[in-house]
């Protein structure tokens, strides 16, 4: 196990302002990539796989307008995977500090493939932070806003079906660690883990505080250094599934695809190797001692090389469409394939899985990713080898666990919400394959709720205006799990006359609103620390803030609110406006002519829409001369 | 209420930049051996109330003398007029001197960093005050609504971070200057502090070395209430450089992350909870490494760069950011940045303390313009 290059200089690697540039260097000419993350990781510390096509930049789109890079259909043809399926699953995506516009980006590219809505409103879409709640979130990056991206798109295209949890954690440290223990906590079945760094420290120990040791698939990024950079944690926990990375080419092979090891160039490829702390593995005994007598890294691998790398949208750090690969492209790819093929029996290793079922695997037998001794550790071959493992998946079957599990299913309202003080009985019902009862728990209930262990059944009396993002889990005796996702929204007594969160003191709970609009510093606000802010930028602008509500069906129904317009344009010849609709119809506009010092109580009548559910809707439009600000508070619907 | 920039900030600034400009071409601006004689060169100024304001500055500095003077204006800065003299004089070279001037009224105030003097005349006259426990120098002051707040350190003026024994933070009742007692904070030695104040809870800020959080104290009538950490945006790559305060329990905090060269991305973080919270405005626009940052009452918010003389502005109720860089182009230190009033704010260009040349330049239209002003009769 002696490398040849292990002191080799990869004089390809070049840091600019602390992310790893790679330049076209030798072998063959290959596109500039640059780095999401620092590479230069010390021990103790991680840093993410996600490498960027610079050449290709921001908004690169092919002539016909389609993204460049891989997109959905060309990962489920390449990996003969169903668009369908994954119903009820959730893949939990653990990376550091936060993109703000995780959410947004991520609702551009399911538009963009025709894949059903993501977010937070229908349940699908979870963001929070290392201990489980949505809020305080991390401090925004624009690196780890890459690799954030990268991963919701790549669960996206495979799993276009599962909901997809974001928990990020609040620096690249052992924090993420921490992050990984709350999946764990919330129930998580299927985790990704496009990171890793240096394997230091006791490793053994790490596992056995951080990782579920059976039934939950964990999948970790092998690395982008090749062989030489050694193996990295926690590719090579034996709790984890190693993902390598292939350079996936379209052909006119009979599968239509072919693959090879992931190596631009040296110094750039998929990581392998031999673990020097992990034993190995039971499952990993196809692997000779001579070749490694410790954990293998890796297990499996999909699509890394930048040069067919995959589409991916990002706004934070970002301007728009880009191309991605890196290993961290692979993780959450196959994480996803693992929530295709089901949940993963309780008392069961999900990295022991694709070792029981090789058929069902592309074996790649090109390529390298370093050169070493003995030769497997760096070489593709025949069956088993470090940078691809034992071959990319054919469809799920060699991700599917061999015992079979009990599927749980819980079924609860994807949105919730409440008044503080006022009583709440919110009933969970979970259906359990194996007829077994099962217990249930919840995490960030809102302060004053319980849940029943055995019931399911939430209750008590909320205490404070906030937006919670409550999971519920439900396990049985096998230690099957199930979870499901309620966004509930407690509004205080104020803010709950016919809306939710009228006077906007339960953060963005109830609302959809463009970027930033709902602020919480009180700078601006009517009463309290909320409110909304449409406009005020002087340039070419919409804002918008809307909310399905239900109009009374007797007397003279209203909406109400308080609005303060701020222009120093107060003339006719300033067509900056904010107008109120209801269901799409204008009834009523505001314009820079009714600019104050302060707030004024506004009325709309509801009357013609009695009875109905409409969606109010507030949307500023600004041209490019005088800033206008338009400020909302203190929004209800009164008889 | 601002804090003004301390010496040891001045220095840590200076260096930073000095540091950060080697091989970029850009002049980097140095003390004068001999300069011009002045009049009056300005080096701090404060505005207790929107028509009483204060300025310390050096009389004829140069680099034997630097006798410092304070001046009043009573009418918003339309004339001012010589309240009195300190006894110690600003920085000569390679000397200390008094570098900055706090006023919590219209009476009472400091002149402070590295030395502690006190008026309770509006400045007429100053008595030296001995720095609390003991210590060998002040490092920073906040006059407060309810009270006095010093950093100091123990090690002797002109010896920078002797050794690792922690900066002591102390408290003075409003109006007073004895009856110091010391507050439970930890500080190290080589943390870099920052003061803000709302009414009577006083924020303090500290934070070591790049890439590494601060820590935000938040201290009511003098007891520690909460304490949370405060990442800046890309905080692998960043550092804090300044803290303020405008109301309720809102704190500001400005971080540069990716310096060098002249150039940083500079983040306005925002808090409306105190602390525990904070949304993020990235400042666009990458010239100019971060310096202060002032907000006005009403929400105006200002930052200065160090390198660039430059001047991000937002003015109240707009989101946008402006910037002003045809008015000073020899990228010297802006410094004190304070708001008179939500519209009219003044800095200091360059650093009288050391000898150099120093301007006062302000604006009556929350940035987007500034002109620079002679303090006269």
């Amino acid at each position: 196990m002696i490398s040849l290059r292990r002191l080799a200089i990869p004089l390809a690697l070049v840091l600019v302002g602390g992310t790893t540039t790679v330049a076209a260097a030798d072998v063959r000419e290959t596109p500039k990539v640059v780095a999401s993350c620092d590479q230069k990781v010390e021990p103790g510390t991680f840093t993410c796989f996600a490498q960027r096509r610079a050449d290709l930049g921001f908004r690169s789109r092919s002539a016909a307008g389609a993204p460049d890079g891989y997109g959905p259909d060309d990962l489920r043809a390449a990996y003969r995977l169903s668009a369908k399926g994954g119903q009820g699953q959730r893949v939990y995506i653990v990376d550091a500090y936060d993109s703000p516009t995780a959410e947004s980006d991520l609702a551009v590219y399911r538009q963009q493939y025709g894949l059903p809505a993501c977010t937070t409103a229908n349940g699908c879409f979870q963001k929070l932070n290392q201990d489980g709640r949505p809020s305080p979130l991390p401090a925004p990056s624009h690196g780890w806003a890459g690799e954030i991206s990268l991963d919701l798109d790549m669960v996206s295209a495979v799993c276009p079906q599962c909901g997809i949890t974001l928990i990020e954690a609040n620096s690249p440290t052992e924090d993420m660690l921490e992050a990984v223990r709350t999946a764990g906590t919330l129930g998580a079945k299927f985790v990704s883990l496009s990171w890793g760094g240096q394997e230091t420290g006791n490793l053994a120990d790490l596992d056995r505080q951080y990782f579920s040791p059976r039934g939950v698939v964990y999948t970790a990024s092998t690395g982008d250094s090749d062989y030489d950079a050694g193996t990295s944690y926690p590719a090579s926990s034996a709790a984890t599934t190693a993902i390598g990375g292939t350079t996936l080419t379209k052909d006119d092979s009979a599968r239509g695809w072919s693959e090879t090891v992931w190596n631009s160039f040296p110094g750039f490829g998929t990581g392998s190797g031999c673990s020097n702390e992990v034993t190995k593995p039971s499952w990993q005994s196809v692997i000779p001692t001579a070749v490694c007598p410790n954990r293998a890294v890796a297990d499996v691998s999909a699509v890394a090389d930048p040069s067919t790398g995959v589409a991916v949208y990002q706004t934070t750090g970002g301007s728009g469409w880009a191309v991605y690969g890196g290993t961290s492209a692979a993780a959450p790819i196959i994480a996803a394939m693992y929530a295709l093929a089901g949940d993963p029996a309780p008392a069961s290793y999900p990295a022991s899985y694709p070792y029981a079922r090789t058929g069902d695997l592309n074996d790649v037998v090109k390529g390298n990713n370093g050169e070493c001794t003995p030769a497997a550790l760096c070489t593709a071959q025949a069956g088993w080898d470090g940078p691809t493992g034992l071959g990319t998946p054919i469809g799920t079957k060699a991700l599917t666990s061999p015992a079979p599990a009990n599927r749980i299913l819980l079924k609860a309202p994807t949105q919730q919400f409440s008044t503080a003080g006022d009583a709440v009985l919110l009933p969970v019902r979970a259906t359990d394959s194996g007829h077994r009862l099962v217990r249930f728990a919840a995490t960030d209930l809102p302060s004053g709720l319980r849940i029943d262990a055995t019931t399911g059944i939430i209750y008590g009396r909320p205490t404070q205006p906030q937006t919670h993002s409550v999971t519920v889990t439900a396990t049985d005796s096998t230690g099957a799990r199930g979870n499901t996702v309620i966004n509930w929204v407690v509004s205080s007594r104020a803010g709950s006359r016919g809306v939710v969160n009228g006077d906007f003191e339960s953060g963005t709970g109830g609302w959809d609103q463009t970027a930033d609009v709902i602020r919480a510093d009180g700078q601006y606000s009517n009463d309290g620390l909320g409110y909304a802010w449409l406009g005020g930028f002087g340039t070419t602008h919409t804002d918008s803030l809307s909310q399905r509500i239900t109009v009374p069906s007797v007397g003279r129904p209203s909406v109400r609110f308080a609005l303060r317009v701020n222009s120093d344009d107060t003339s006719a010849a300033n067509h900056d406006a904010l107008q109120l609709t209801v269901d799409g119809h204008a009834v009523r506009t505001f314009t820079p002519a009714q600019s104050g010092p302060k707030y004024v109580g506004e009325s709309v009548d509801l009357t013609p829409y009695r009875g109905r559910t409409v969606t109010l809707a507030w949307t500023s439009t600004e041209d490019d001369a005088t800033a206008t600000t338009f400020l909302l508070d203190d929004v209800s619907v009164a008889r | 209420m601002r804090l003004s920039a301390g010496r040891s900030a001045i220095a840590l600034v200076g260096a930073l930049a000095t540091a950060l400009l080697v091989g970029s071409g850009a002049n980097v601006p140095t003390a004068q051996a001999s300069g011009p004689e002045q009049a009056f060169a300005p080096q701090s100024i404060v505005w207790p109330t929107p028509s009483d304001g204060y300025l310390l500055g050096g009389v004829a500095c140069g680099t034997t003398t630097c006798p410092a003077e304070v001046k009043a204006t009573h009418d918003g800065g339309k004339t001012w007029a010589t309240a009195g003299r300190t006894h110690h004089g600003l920085a000569k070279s390679g000397e200390p001197g008094l570098t900055s001037l706090q006023f919590a009224d219209k009476k009472f105030g400091w002149a402070y960093d590295p030395f502690l003097e006190v008026t309770r005349d509006g400045g007429r006259t100053w008595t030296e005050v001995p720095v609390p426990g003991g210590d060998a120098r002040v490092v920073q002051l906040l006059a407060a609504a309810d009270g006095t707040y010093v950093v100091t350190s123990g090690c002797a003026i002109g010896t920078g971070v002797c050794d690792d024994r922690p900066l002591k933070v102390w408290r003075a009742p409003a109006g007073k200057f004895t009856g110091w007692r010391q507050l439970d904070l930890p500080v190290a030695a080589t943390d870099r502090v920052n003061l803000a104040a709302n009414g009577s809870t006083m924020y303090l800020l500290t934070n070591s070395f790049a890439g590494v959080p601060g820590r935000l104290t938040t201290v009511r009538q003098g007891e520690v209430r909460a304490t949370s950490p405060v990442t800046c945006a890309d905080q692998d790559e960043a550092t804090i450089s300044d803290l303020a305060a405008n109301g309720g329990n809102r704190v500001f905090v400005l971080c540069m992350a990716h310096y060098g060269q002249g150039h940083s991305v500079k983040t306005v973080m925002v808090s409306g909870d105190g602390g525990r919270t904070f949304r993020y405005d990235e400042v666009p626009g990458n010239r100019g490494l971060a310096g202060e940052v002032t907000v006005a009452p009403g929400g105006a918010v200002m930052v200065t760069t160090l390198t660039a003389s430059e001047v991000y502005n937002r003015p109240a109720l707009a989101k946008s950011w402006r910037v002003t860089e045809d008015w000073l182009e020899n990228g010297e230190h802006l410094h004190d940045l304070v708001f008179q009033t939500g519209t009219t704010a003044w800095l200091v260009e360059g650093d009288a303390a050391y000898g150099q040349d120093s301007t006062l330049w302000t604006t009556h239209d929350a940035g987007a313009t500034w002109r620079a002003t002679a303090p006269s009769a």
